[in-house]
């Protein structure tokens, strides 16, 4: 056993030592990568995973318009023509990158009437020399609902607030899977009685690369303490990649489009089967066309 | 020939400069690097270059990522790779500017061919200059012609490549 060993790692060294002295004497180079540490490229391709973000920020002058748009549910049959009849949301984005670490956004969104501006700040890169091993970002948003009056008596600006922090960790750990972690907390300024005014959630998603082009997404947002009739929202998705666009086709139980939406309002079980149809179209421009130097 | 000799006709790079140059409909843009890896061994003619495809860089980050990630694939296929002979007569003592031909194949994107290249060579006390350019049929490799939002690049691709490489040294 030990002597098959030693022979065959003698044959091993001895056909590199072989190959060794052929190149050294000016033949085919074999080709090592470069000792640039640059960022890893497209640890996630889209700004969310699926509904919720992911730590993909956009590039200085790059503007991202998105239009997000779920159906309602595919269980309400053939006499919605499985929601595609009625419980449609859409949201609307415009994303904008002030520099390669931070972007800024304004939306709305159709149910609630919402209107949200977020912002997105990438604090680490996964480099490939994995001198960082994790890409590090965090997000927040501030949303007001501008629906009429949906209580009695005295209703403020404030009242309709409601805000959204949160942290990602995410790594790429081969060119086809990258995965992410992130702690969301949400908050509301009023509620209806009986409903919490402070969620928690952890959103654990990825992302498996099928080809050059498409992807599969999944996004699992388990949440604290969440009151009955509230299910943890799950979304699978089929991502399209083309430069300049990314579509983002899906199944999902929530309805809620902000994410302190989706914590505080996911009212379907997707292991039911109450999921709904759904799809981003991400479409990005860049504005700036300079020359540079490595 | 002792192998004395045969060494000073060795000449390597590692920042050799490589360029792709793009047309399309809305604007034409330009691909480089300055990694470009490369040996000319004078004495038996063969000349081996390749270059880290990540380290080519457009000016746009945006464009870089959609180059690397969908249509060069370089996760999956790294590099760039020629190995080739010079294949006109030239004299290997000359100084003077000489212009050749090298034969040989060209890899990218996992696809292999055989091409042929023009270039010039210079030699100077323990350098070599060498320049050479050609055109690439992006479908010849099965890459994708690149579509980026309104605009269409050309599958014609304008590549060259510039580089001093250095005598090498008896190790």
């Amino acid at each position: 056993m030990l002597r098959k060993y030693f022979r065959n790692l003698f044959i091993v060294l001895f056909v590199m030592a072989g190959t060794l002295a052929h190149n050294a004497y000016g033949q085919e180079l074999t080709p090592h990568l470069a000792h640039v540490n640059k960022p890893v490229k497209a640890v996630f391709k889209a700004p969310t995973v699926v509904l919720a973000n992911s730590v993909k920020n956009l590039y200085k002058s790059t503007l991202n318009m998105s239009i997000y748009h779920t159906f309602g549910l595919v269980s309400s049959g053939v006499k919605q023509f499985y929601g595609l009849d009625q419980g449609a949301n859409v949201r609307l984005g415009l994303d904008y990158g002030i520099t390669d670490n931070l972007s800024v956004g304004l939306s709305r969104t159709s149910i609630g009437k919402i209107v949200t501006a977020r912002f997105k700040y990438s604090i680490l890169h996964q480099m490939k020399d994995n001198s960082v091993p994790l890409e590090l970002a965090m997000a927040g948003n501030a949303s007001i609902t501008t629906i009429q009056k949906p209580f009695k008596g005295s209703y403020t600006v404030g009242d309709r607030m409601s805000f959204m922090y949160e942290l990602m960790a995410a790594r790429k750990f081969s060119p086809k899977l990258s995965l992410q972690v992130a702690p969301i907390f949400a908050h509301y300024n009023r509620v209806y009685a009986g409903q919490k005014n402070n969620y928690f959630g952890v959103g654990l998603s990825g992302r498996y690369k099928l080809t050059g082009h498409t992807a599969l997404a999944i996004e699992y947002i388990p949440e604290v303490n969440k009151a009955q009739g509230i299910y943890n929202t799950f979304s699978v998705d089929l991502n399209l990649e083309t430069g300049g666009h990314v579509f983002q086709l899906f199944f999902t139980n929530a309805q809620d489009l902000t994410m302190q939406g989706m914590l505080r309002n996911t009212r379907n079980n997707f292991w039911a089967g109450d999921f709904r149809f759904g799809f981003n179209i991400n479409r990005i421009f860049w504005f700036k066309d300079k020359p540079s130097d490595n | 020939m002792s192998p004395g000799k045969v060494l000073a006709q060795i000449y390597k790079t590692e920042h050799g400069y490589a360029q792709f140059y793009s047309r399309s409909t809305l604007e034409n843009f330009t691909g480089k690097s300055n990694y470009l890896v490369g040996q000319v061994n004078l004495a038996d003619s063969s000349v081996s270059f390749y270059l880290d495809l990540s380290t080519l860089s457009t000016g746009v980050k945006l464009r870089d990522e959609h180059m690397q990630e969908e249509f060069l694939q370089t996760d999956k296929y790294p590099f760039a790779q020629f190995y080739g002979k010079i294949t006109s007569p030239f004299n290997p003592a000359s100084t003077d500017t000489q212009h050749v031909t090298v034969k040989g194949k060209f890899k990218i994107h996992g696809v292999s061919r055989h091409i042929t290249v023009n270039g010039i060579l210079k030699k100077s006390p323990h350098q070599l200059f060498i320049h050479a350019a050609w055109k690439l049929q992006l479908p010849d490799y099965n890459i994708e012609i690149p579509k980026i939002l309104f605009m269409k690049v050309n599958k014609v691709q304008a590549i060259s490549i510039k580089a001093t490489l250095q005598e090498k040294k008896k190790s």
